[in-house]
């Protein structure tokens, strides 16, 4: 065949415009429902309506009277075959559907030649001058889409191809609904996802709720979701699987979250490090410089972060405390000179000031503020200084508790729902990772000489049983660090390890790329140790990260941002996993949601080591903390110490956009912010 | 379905089922006639979780498509379901991985979704309230 098309040769052919010769409008049947194709494949046909003279009289005879092209499931094509008691997922095509190929770049691949329609020309009178069967034959060669572009070229060469059958749909077109969707069952939710915006078709097949649901299962959002495991809602269960995959680790596709907005708050940093903290709620993020402070609330829409107020201190701010979980809307701070304040963030005295906090040889170096009482904490090396008011008498109140680890990181525990009363005090305390500096080094420019016994308590780490604990809002789950390992675990209490255990439930590790980014830049040693055995368990060899939060919703599972070197990963734990009845589910096949953690040897059962690997967001320089809001309206926030606030929410626009579309902002010097562009990247 | 038409002694005619497809429809029963029969959970989703494909059934699927999906249609019409379940995973196999995109080179499928439905699938992640 090859042989036979020499697209340079002259080729005698006769062209004559006939408008009488039938269209193509009346040879192709119309599908009502597709106006814009319609009008497409009209006009690629107006374009093409000359039409062969001489040597093809016989075809354009046949073309003139047959009124429109066979359906396929009417003119013998395999679609009509074997479906009859199906919706075939494609039954609603139509013929002219099928011409839905971009026409005009498709190229037409003849016996190895390749040519666009419009180079066709020269060649069409030396194939139409072939005999009917030969001209098949060259057809035949074709593939799918050519055929489709050559059937349009001619009305004659359209003719030849229905009244030889060679226009079939392809194989997978035969498929009805419930066989499409039997295949949807055996993919991973990932692929289900992605198949689903493969065409209109598989789209609509997708929307079965119980489809939906089984995959969401498989992803672990089901059985402790009364709102998925109950929907009957497509639509929903549509945007909740949509959002997971749009968040898997192994979502190479875009659609994840993206960088909506940038906050410069630089304007107000004098040092060369902006001293950000963020609430213990994750709902207000506190700008620390030299003795003020600036409270911003975050918001996951419009402007994302917005000037609440500032606090002017008498000493210059080492650490603040923010916890609004129970309505309580103060600040705690520590300043030099081992003072504390609490003050209320719309007043403008100072609540309480506290003075001579702990000792001049050991300094505080950490500060907790109580979410539902007038409590404070401070903590040092050797243990926390606790101030509260008496309800009954009013008096100030403080006592001191000794502690075997030095209290770098230091919080309230949130009450458990059902079990503990608001007067119930719970505190989590603990230590920097020995390979991290002190919180007050890297947030606030603290010497590490001026904070006793810096150097003497490293020898106990290997006894340390976690580092740099913050809890989870449900005041039972614990995010920490594993000494051994490094990873990032989330556990509780150990229920027979005694109150300094934590109990390892579910690790978190970065993705590969982060880790391989992190051994580049030599903040992670390269090691062929794949497993490292802690706790009894062999588990796996995971970066360190630096910094990490969680969202303060976990009613549809919990979201934690880490910050791993200067790279930021959001895990996602599912609910049926937080929960423990992902396991349960399985076997049993009947929910067994307990918003209570399983205690006792239903405790150990759950608990064994369950991996989650995180999304990767995006790299942040000098990143110093994080909030994550995990309803609805997911946002992480990423706090650099140039002064910069990166915001990431999912991708509402165009993949492509990217930051050109993201809100700039800028802080002026009374701490407010205006959009305004910002001077430069980072 | 010999069971549904009880006992007959007159061919029963199969439309839905040409020869070629019949012939490996038969060749597929006869390699798995000594397979223990289907557990009672048969229908439960952990059929249809795995992905495994046993390595004869592997080979037995490496046809064209045009014939792969014909044995689908066929299993299905014939209620074979480990053959069903063996082509359907075949499929599911061929799917994984893949972006949209990818997934219509592979099967010969059209893009015919608007810029609009496009947009609005792009938009599905935001998640607006429970429901």
């Amino acid at each position: 065949m090859a042989q036979e098309i020499r697209m340079n040769s002259p080729l005698p052919y006769v062209y004559s415009e006939e408008s009488s010769v039938p269209s193509a409008s009346n040879s192709l049947s119309v599908d009502a429902g597709s106006p814009r194709r319609e009008s497409q494949r009209s006009q690629s046909t107006s374009d093409d309506s000359l039409h062969i003279s001489n040597d093809c009289h016989d075809v354009v005879d046949r073309a003139k009277k047959r009124k429109c092209l066979s359906h396929p499931h009417g003119s013998g094509s395999s679609l009509g075959s074997g479906v009859s008691s199906y919706r075939s997922v494609f039954g609603s095509l139509s013929s002219n559907q099928i011409s839905l190929a971009d026409h005009a770049s498709t190229p037409t691949r003849l016996a190895g030649c390749s040519l666009t329609l419009s180079q066709a020309d020269p060649i069409i009178g030396r194939c139409l001058r072939l005999p009917d069967e030969t001209f098949v034959r060259i057809l035949s060669f074709l593939d799918h889409r050519s055929l489709l572009s050559a059937r349009l070229a001619r009305k004659s060469w359209n003719d030849v191809c229905v009244e030889h059958k060679l226009l079939r749909f392809p194989s997978v077109y035969q498929l009805p609904v419930e066989l499409v969707q039997e295949i949807f069952g055996s993919t991973s939710p990932l692929s289900f996802n992605k198949s689903r915006h493969v065409c209109r078709a598989w789209h609509l097949s997708a929307l079965e709720p119980f489809l939906l649901k089984q995959h969401l299962e498989a992803l672990g959002f089901h059985n402790a979701e009364a709102s998925v495991r109950d929907s009957r809602n497509a639509h929903y269960l549509v945007t909740r699987l949509s959002r997971e995959c749009s968040l898997s680790p192994d979502n190479l596709e875009g659609g994840g979250l993206r960088n909506t907005a940038i906050l410069d708050l630089s304007e107000l940093v004098t040092a060369n490090t902006a001293n950000f903290t963020v609430s213990i709620c994750g709902f207000y993020a506190l700008l620390s410089e030299g003795c003020v402070v600036y409270v911003y609330r975050l918001k996951s829409t419009q402007e994302r972060m917005e000037y609440v107020t500032s606090v002017v201190c008498p000493r210059r701010v080492l650490a603040v405390s923010m916890d609004t979980s129970n309505q309580r809307f103060a600040i705690a701070v520590l300043l030099e000179g081992r003072i504390g304040i609490v003050h209320d963030v719309v007043e403008q005295e100072a609540q309480s000031t506290y003075q001579d906090i702990c000792s001049e040889e050991d300094l505080p170096r950490s500060v907790a503020i109580c979410p539902q009482r007038r409590c404070v904490a401070f903590g040092c090396h050797g243990g926390i200084e606790l101030h509260w008011v008496d309800a009954l008498t009013g008096q100030d109140l403080n006592r001191w508790f000794p502690l075997t680890a030095p209290s770098d990181f230091l919080y309230f525990l949130p009450p458990r729902r059902g079990i503990d009363s608001a007067k119930k005090l719970r505190l989590i305390s603990s230590a920097v990772h020995p390979k991290d500096v002190s919180p007050l080094t890297r947030r606030f420019g603290v010497s590490p000489d001026s904070l006793a016994f810096w150097d003497t308590w490293e020898p106990r780490a290997g006894q340390s049983d976690h580092f740099q604990a913050v809890p989870l809002s449900d005041g039972y789950h614990i995010l920490f660090i594993d000494p051994e390992s490094g990873g990032l675990c989330l556990g509780s209490d150990a229920p027979l390890g005694g109150p300094t255990k934590l109990l390892r439930k579910i690790w978190l590790t970065p993705p590969e790329s982060v880790v391989e980014m992190m051994v580049e830049e030599g903040k992670e040693a390269n090691t062929n140790e794949k497993l490292r055995v802690s706790h009894g368990r062999r588990i796996k060899n995971t970066a360190r990260p630096s910094i990490y939060a969680s969202g303060a919703s976990i009613k549809h599972g919990v979201r934690v941002a880490a910050g791993y070197s200067d790279h930021v990963v959001l895990f996602s734990i599912p609910p049926d996993i937080f929960y423990g009845s992902f396991e349960a589910e399985s076997t049993s096949g009947q929910p067994s949601f307990s918003v209570q953690p399983p205690t006792g040897a239903d405790f150990a059962k759950a608990h064994e080591p369950i991996w989650i690997t995180g999304y990767y967001i995006d790299t942040i320089p000098r990143l110093v903390d994080l909030a994550v809001h995990s309803g609805v309206a997911l946002a992480v926030y990423a706090f650099s110490a140039s002064g910069r606030v990166h915001v990431y929410q999912l991708e509402k626009t165009d993949a492509t956009a990217k930051l050109k579309d993201s809100l700039r902002m800028t802080a002026t010097k009374n701490g407010k912010l205006a959009i305004g562009c910002s001077s430069g990247e980072d | 379905m010999l069971e549904d038409v009880g006992e007959v002694t007159e061919a029963i005619p199969i439309p839905n089922v040409n020869e070629n497809v019949l012939k490996k429809v038969i060749e597929w029963c006869e390699h798995h006639k000594g397979d223990p029969p289907a557990q009672a959970d048969d229908d439960s989703d952990s059929r249809k979780k795995s992905s495994d494909i046993d390595e004869w059934d592997q080979k037995f699927m490496q046809v064209d498509q045009e014939m792969l999906f014909e044995i689908i249609l066929a299993a299905n019409y014939l209620d074979i379901k480990p053959l069903l379940d063996v082509g359907c995973k075949t499929v599911a196999n061929m799917i994984k991985g893949k972006s949209p995109e990818e997934i219509r080179k592979t099967f010969n499928i059209q893009n015919d979704f608007t810029p609009d439905e496009e947009e609005q699938i792009r938009r599905e992640n935001e998640w607006a309230e429970d429901r």
